[in-house]
This record gives C-alpha cells, sequence and structure tokens, in this order.
C-alpha cells in the first residue's frame, strides 16, 4: 500500500533529503508533497488526503508544535499519524511533541535507515526498513 | 555545569552533522584557512533557553557546493548556488542542535532561521569570546563559531 506524504519543514534542501531517503528506503511512498512551514501544511490538508505528515519544529509563521496542535484540535485530521523531525533532542521538546500526538521523533542530523525504520513503525509497516541502505 | 570544552562539543558535532547527511569527513585543524573572499558563504542564528547565544559557519563556495551535493544527491552542475547557501543554513541548524543537546540534555532551547552572517574581516574581527574550530574537509575548510551571552 503506497502512503501519501506531506513534507513540512522551511528548508527546501531539507525537505529534498527527506524526501529523497523516504524514496530510497524502502517505504512505499505514493503522492509526496510538500510545505514550508504549517500554516502551509493546514492549506495542502484542507485539499488533500495525506496518511502521514513529516514535520520540523522550528519553522516561521506556524511551527510544528502549532501545527500539531491544530491537527490533535481537527476531528477530520485528529488521525494523521506525524512524524517530528527536528534538531532538539531535548527531553522536554520530545516530551511535549509527543503529549502533543505525535507518533514519532527523529533528531537531525539522522542516518538515512533511521527515518525509514521510524516511517515504518508509525505507519505499521515493520518490513519495509531501510533495505536499500 | 560545563564539564566537556566547547571546542570538543563543537569537533563531535560537526562531525556527526557532516558525516551522518553529507557523509564527508572532516578534521579539525589548526591550519591558516584559505583567504577568506566575497565568496565565502556565512550563516548564522542566535538561539534562547537555558542559555542564550549565537552560532554560525562558513566556507568558501566550493566547499560549501560540495557540502550540498553530498547532503542533496546532487551533481556540482545540477546544484545552484542558493542551495549552497540554504544548505550551508541547515548544517548551521544541525550543528547547532548537537551542540547544545550536548551541552543541555533535558531543557529545550529555541533556535532563529538561519540567515546570511557579515564577514569577519580585519574592520570587523571575531568578537571577544567567540570559540571558533577550523575543520579540514576532502575540499577545503569549514569553520564553526560558537557564543554565548554572558551573564544571562
Amino acid at each position: 500500500m503506497a502512503f501519501n506524504v506531506l513534507i513540512v519543514d522551511d528548508s527546501a534542501s531539507m525537505r529534498k533529503v527527506i524526501r529523497r531517503v523516504l524514496m530510497l528506503s524502502g517505504f512505499d511512498v505514493g503522492s509526496c508533497l510538500e510545505a514550508g512551514d504549517g500554516l502551509e501544511a493546514l492549506e495542502v490538508l484542507e485539499r488533500e488526503w495525506m496518511d502521514v505528515v513529516v514535520t520540523d519544529i522550528n519553522m516561521p509563521n506556524m511551527n510544528g508544535e502549532e501545527l500539531l496542535e491544530k491537527l490533535s484540535a481537527d476531528a477530520m485530521r485528529c488521525s494523521i499519524p506525524v512524524l517530528v523531525v527536528s534538531t532538539d533532542r531535548s527531553d522536554d521538546r520530545l516530551k511535549r511533541m509527543m503529549a502533543l500526538g505525535a507518533r514519532g521523533y527523529v533528531t537531525k542530523p539522522f542516518l538515512p535507515e533511521t527515518l525509514g525504520a521510524a516511517m515504518a513503525q508509525i505507519m505499521g509497516e515493520p518490513g519495509h526498513a531501510s533495505s536499500a541502505f | 555545569m560545563q564539564v566537556v570544552p566547547f571546542e570538543t562539543l563543537i569537533d563531535e558535532s560537526v562531525a556527526e552533522v557532516l558525516e551522518s547527511m553529507c557523509f564527508t569527513s572532516s578534521e579539525p585543524t589548526d591550519a591558516s584557512p584559505e583567504q577568506e573572499g566575497a565568496d565565502w558563504i556565512h550563516r548564522r542564528l542566535e538561539f534562547n533557553g537555558p542559555e542564550k547565544g549565537s552560532f554560525g559557519v562558513r566556507a568558501s563556495l566550493p566547499t560549501a557546493r560540495m557540502i550540498a551535493c553530498n547532503l542533496l544527491a546532487l551533481e556540482p552542475e545540477e546544484l545552484t548556488d542558493q542551495q549552497a547557501g540554504e544548505t550551508m543554513g541547515e548544517i548551521a541548524n544541525m550543528v547547532c542542535g548537537a551542540v547544545l543537546c550536548r551541552f543541555e540534555t533535558k531543557l529545550a532551547f529555541n533556535l532563529s532561521q538561519p540567515k546570511p552572517d557579515v564577514a569577519v574581516s580585519s574592520e570587523n574581527p571575531s568578537p571577544n569570546g567567540r570559540v571558533s574550530r577550523m575543520f579540514s574537509l576532502e575540499e577545503g575548510m569549514l569553520i564553526a563559531w560558537l557564543e554565548i551571552e554572558q551573564g544571562k
């Protein structure tokens, strides 16, 4: 089954890296869309159904924490799994993001197989992790 | 309580980021960098939290392009200078995050967006209190620096 993925990061370079890693990881990616911040992500989610959101935290306009709050409060979209990919590895931030409903948390820098494995885990696709690396 | 020197934290963090994301090794060096010119790319960001300060990286354009090509898996002819600049911003972001989490594991920091920095020159020398480290890469040098505001 192919999953539609929304990548949310203010860095175009990082969005490209995440997209490439997901493609290489063996994770079955269907449509892969991008957004530069939380507001753009909500606009995409208004018009497209995405199976999983991969989001940074530190972004302009609407950060990843606010995006998670919005999604959690949205009856239509609260079930969409969210994977956080961030430079912040503090205990505080991790607990806060998980409490807001994040399903997984990967810190940057990451090994390609780490991201693939995290995606496979939250999507319940254990056989898909990182065989390409 | 600071146990590990900032120099070590920067060295470990640069190595971690370049090796895992760019498949590039880095060696701390005391050698003088090549003359810094107008084509050097500088990126800096501010952080706030248990400590307040700023962090930055700089490299010559060819070095920045090599790092970006490795990160983005692009051929040199496919890469724009804008992508090289963005990549340096992302490198600053990741290295800064890695340094801060080695320094303070429990409490969160807020990082600003990386932005171009002014070049360091004889008219505009590095401020006092800046910890600066140089790294020899496959192609050229990368410089990373950290400033912690005193008395916060």
